[in-house]
């Protein structure tokens, strides 16, 4: 054995003489928490693979993200201790040995409290009556675990790796499991919400990989689908190299927020960029919604994303300067962030807008049509005021058969159409006579709204429509999808005059 | 040998250049003194030998070989930082422990023996123990690695005056025993100059006076002349760190020596119709010696506090 691999070894070994308290509460937690947690739930229940099934999911959905957050924390945290890096540092173990030894003493911890404690469990399982083959799912998270350890593992190391303190990993941390989140996710959204309500499953998909916390989650929720955990350990292993590189090449200094001085700027309009964009999402929304509809100023939201972007601010020169006068001497860098932050926003929004053109399928990818429809009735409260409340859903669908008549059907009322590819536009498409009148029991209910979100064009190309909002007066401003019950027979009267099946289902609350 | 070659640091986040081109020869078997005011940037250079830091530029050679992220250079060398590691709950025992697991050279058994002369208590916890008995468990633990090398910072901050002997003989013992070479830094030069060959005077980063201890020692006076007449007499030439004249009084500050300098000064006053009639000559201390020196090059003011008292 090489040298090198000698000494890598002896690293390993040295984390574990220096860790045994650690590994201890490791090993109390799987060998005695947890078997007795799943021992008190079962006992005295007849349970079968359903149970135990769902005792190892909990079990593991909490112990892989927990030990791949902390046993890094615990074995790497010296790196940012001005002491203990000194120390470590003037040994004769070159950075990669640290790097290696102590990132196989990790998964080699990990990997022996999680099988001690599916054995463990195992035997729980097998002493509470449960069949020894439903008992084997105790090993059945395993493999999803160690992904799901993994991917936390690796964005922790590249947290860690990248900052020269406690504070600046948490925070990037935060980054590391927000930003995906803000930006793929609250600009689809944004897209969505605003203008076309087009749903995109793949960003979703996306943006859940990313998110290390979320695709720990889903690594576990996998069960074993090869081609998805592959490609969630594909970006963890990323990530880990990436912290390979940054752990080798970092300065030695404690004192920086930022291991890698020029990234310091980058990391700080980062975080301000991650705070300023949820902040001004839901601003935007708002304003939007505002100009749409005349309804009220979103007074409130914008005083919020003056105070988020000022506090991120501050916090972020507090860290990276330590000092609050430092951060009060760079307040001129907010006010040229804001302004192209504003611009950013902007141009994103606009962009969002252009992009469900191109994916609402055609027409005739049409498989279905759904129509849900409630009914209400009137209620009075305790006050005397008289409202609708819900008494029931009716659920309809109708599968496609006359392309044709459906084409036009569409243009009037639809209501949800689901694409082949098992993406769906909208919900709620129903045109109604402007200023038509609910009658109800105590008088005429003023509604005078219509709602069209889609429009074709003669050559059978979609095309996003006007959004308008339906009002209803004397009722709650929350109730703004109320369907008459005459009406609803008016618009199935409608449905039915076309040539499609019908499949009805009724859910009565 | 340690070879220090050019070497610079500048640290970016507080935009300090630490060291500026800085260059060292330290000899084996040697004890080396550095000395300098805060931020001179003594810590970083025991930092950068270490192997803990990584030059911006310049070079550091142990016995050759560059240090950084080299272990065979970084096995000759133990480093005594200003801030002593020990963990939480940590013991001596435990102390041995992790040292002899990551330094193939580290002796369990003159660790021990250390232990005993220090009279510490190898079961207390270091978090119980004081700032020099931390100190002296460092001490313990870095003569115990048998390194070539020992780089000590700010080692005899913290220990008694008993202690501090104590530690100077060891380290003495240690270089008669096994050739060390002590590079130890200090804000006292009165401490250093009792145990060191040379020292070193760093200031911003730069090397400004590297000497040895004897030579220097005797190399700078106050002189007190009275001539016969209280005419101004012209001693610039004697190059002067200080210059007083109180009538027929002259005293003033010089380096070189003292019969050559009653010489020049006897013909300054032959040419300017004076006479000398009395001629002192006091050796400076090396504390006051490197004061004077180091105001004399104008790297601090002649009202600035040398802050190596």
């Amino acid at each position: 054995m090489s040298a090198y691999l000698r000494k890598t070894f002896r690293t390993t070994y040295f984390a574990l003489r220096n860790n045994l308290t650690a590994l201890g509460m490791l090993a109390l937690i799987c060998g005695v928490i947890l078997p007795l947690f799943s021992a008190s739930v079962i006992s005295g229940k007849n349970v079968g693979f359903y149970e135990t099934n769902m005792i190892m999911q909990i079990i593991s959905f909490f112990l892989a993200p927990v030990c791949g957050l902390t046993i890094p924390s615990v074995l790497f945290s010296y790196i940012h201790k001005r002491r203990d890096s000194d120390f470590f540092n003037s040994m004769p173990v070159k950075r990669s040995q640290y790097f290696i030894g102590y990132t196989v003493f990790a998964f080699a911890a990990f990997i022996l409290a999680y099988l001690l404690m599916c054995l463990l469990e195992f035997f729980v399982f097998l002493l509470n009556g449960v069949s020894f083959s439903d008992a084997g799912v105790a090993f059945r998270y395993f493999l999803p675990s160690l992904v799901s350890f993994f991917i936390v593992f690796s964005s922790t190391m590249l947290a860690i790796t990248f900052t020269g303190s406690s504070v600046s990993t948490l925070v990037t941390l935060l980054l590391l499991n927000l930003t995906p989140v803000a930006v793929i996710y609250l600009t689809i959204m944004m897209g969505t919400n605003l203008y076309t309500q087009v749903y995109f499953k793949c960003f979703e998909n996306i943006t859940l990989m990313l998110t290390p916390v979320a695709s720990s989650y889903l690594s576990i929720v996998a069960e074993g689908k090869g081609l998805f955990l592959l490609l969630q350990a594909g970006i963890a292993v990323l990530e880990l190299a990436a912290s390979y590189l940054m752990f080798r090449f970092r300065r030695g200094e404690t004192t920086m927020a930022v291991a890698f001085p020029k990234t310091r700027y980058i990391f700080q309009y980062l975080v301000m960029f991650l705070c300023s964009y949820v902040a001004v999402y839901f601003m935007v929304s708002n304003m939007l919604y505002w100009i749409y509809n005349n309804q009220y100023f979103p007074f409130t939201e914008m005083i919020m994303t003056g105070i988020v972007i000022l506090a991120s601010f501050i916090i972020m020169n507090m860290i990276l300067e330590r000092s609050m006068r430092a951060a009060f001497h760079r307040i001129r860098h907010l006010f040229i962030f804001t302004a192209g932050f504003t611009v950013l926003v902007f141009v994103i929004t606009q962009t969002v807008n252009l992009l469900p053109r191109y994916v609402v399928p055609v027409q005739t990818d049409a498989l279905y049509i759904e129509v849900n429809t409630r009914t209400f009735s009137p209620v009075k409260d305790e006050v005397g005021t008289t409202y609708l409340d819900l008494t029931e859903t009716h659920q309809h669908s109708y599968a496609v058969t006359d392309k044709e008549k459906v084409k036009g059907m569409l243009n009037w009322f639809v209501s949800k159409k689901v694409g082949q590819e098992g993406g769906y536009i909208g919900e709620t498409y129903i045109k109604f006579p402007e200023d038509y009148d609910i009658k109800t029991d105590d008088g005429y209910i003023e509604y005078n709204v219509l709602i069209t979100m889609l429009d074709m064009k003669p050559s059978g190309e979609w095309t996003k429509g006007m959004f308008t909002s339906d009002t209803l007066y004397d009722t709650y401003t929350d109730m703004t999808t109320l369907y008459d019950a005459d009406m609803v027979q008016m618009l199935e009267d409608e449905y039915k005059s076309f040539d499609i099946k019908d499949s009805h289902q009724t859910v009565t609350y | 040998m340690i070879q220090i070659n050019e070497l610079s640091k500048f640290y970016s986040e507080s935009g300090v250049l630490s060291l500026d081109k800085l260059t060292l020869d330290i000899p084996d078997g040697s004890i080396v003194g550095l000395i300098g005011t805060n931020g001179a940037g003594k810590s970083t250079l025991m930092r950068i030998t270490a192997g803990i830091y990584r030059q911006d530029s310049g070079t550091v050679l142990i016995d050759g070989e560059p240090v950084f992220e080299n272990n065979n250079a970084k096995t000759k060398i133990a480093y005594i930082s200003d801030d002593p590691y020990y963990q939480a709950g940590m013991t001596l025992k435990r102390m041995a422990m992790i040292y002899s697991t990551l330094k193939d050279q580290f002796s369990v058994k003159k660790f021990y023996q250390l232990i005993e002369k220090f009279e510490l208590d190898p079961n207390m916890r270091m978090s119980g123990f004081s700032k020099g008995m931390r100190r002296q468990s460092d001490i313990i633990a870095a003569l115990s690695c048998n390194a070539k090398y020992l780089l000590c910072d700010e080692t005899f901050d913290g220990l008694d005056p008993i202690t501090r002997e104590k530690v100077k003989r060891i380290f003495i013992d240690e270089i008669m025993d096994n050739n060390a070479t002590i590079l130890m830094s200090s804000h006292n030069l009165r401490e250093m100059e009792d145990i060191c060959d040379r020292i070193v005077l760093i200031h911003k980063g730069k090397l400004v006076i590297s000497a040895d201890v004897e030579e220097m020692r005797g190399q700078v006076h106050k002189y007190q002349l009275l001539f016969h007449e209280s005419t101004e007499v012209p001693l610039q030439s004697l190059k002067p760190y200080s210059l007083e004249q109180s009538g027929r009084m002259i005293t003033f500050i010089a380096s070189g020596d003292p019969d050559d300098n009653r010489r020049l000064v006897s013909s300054i006053a032959q040419a300017t119709n004076n006479s000398l009639d009395y001629f002192e000559a006091v050796p400076l201390n090396l504390e006051e010696a490197f004061s004077y020196k180091l105001k004399s090059s104008g790297l601090i003011d002649d009202n600035e506090e040398v802050n190596v008292q």
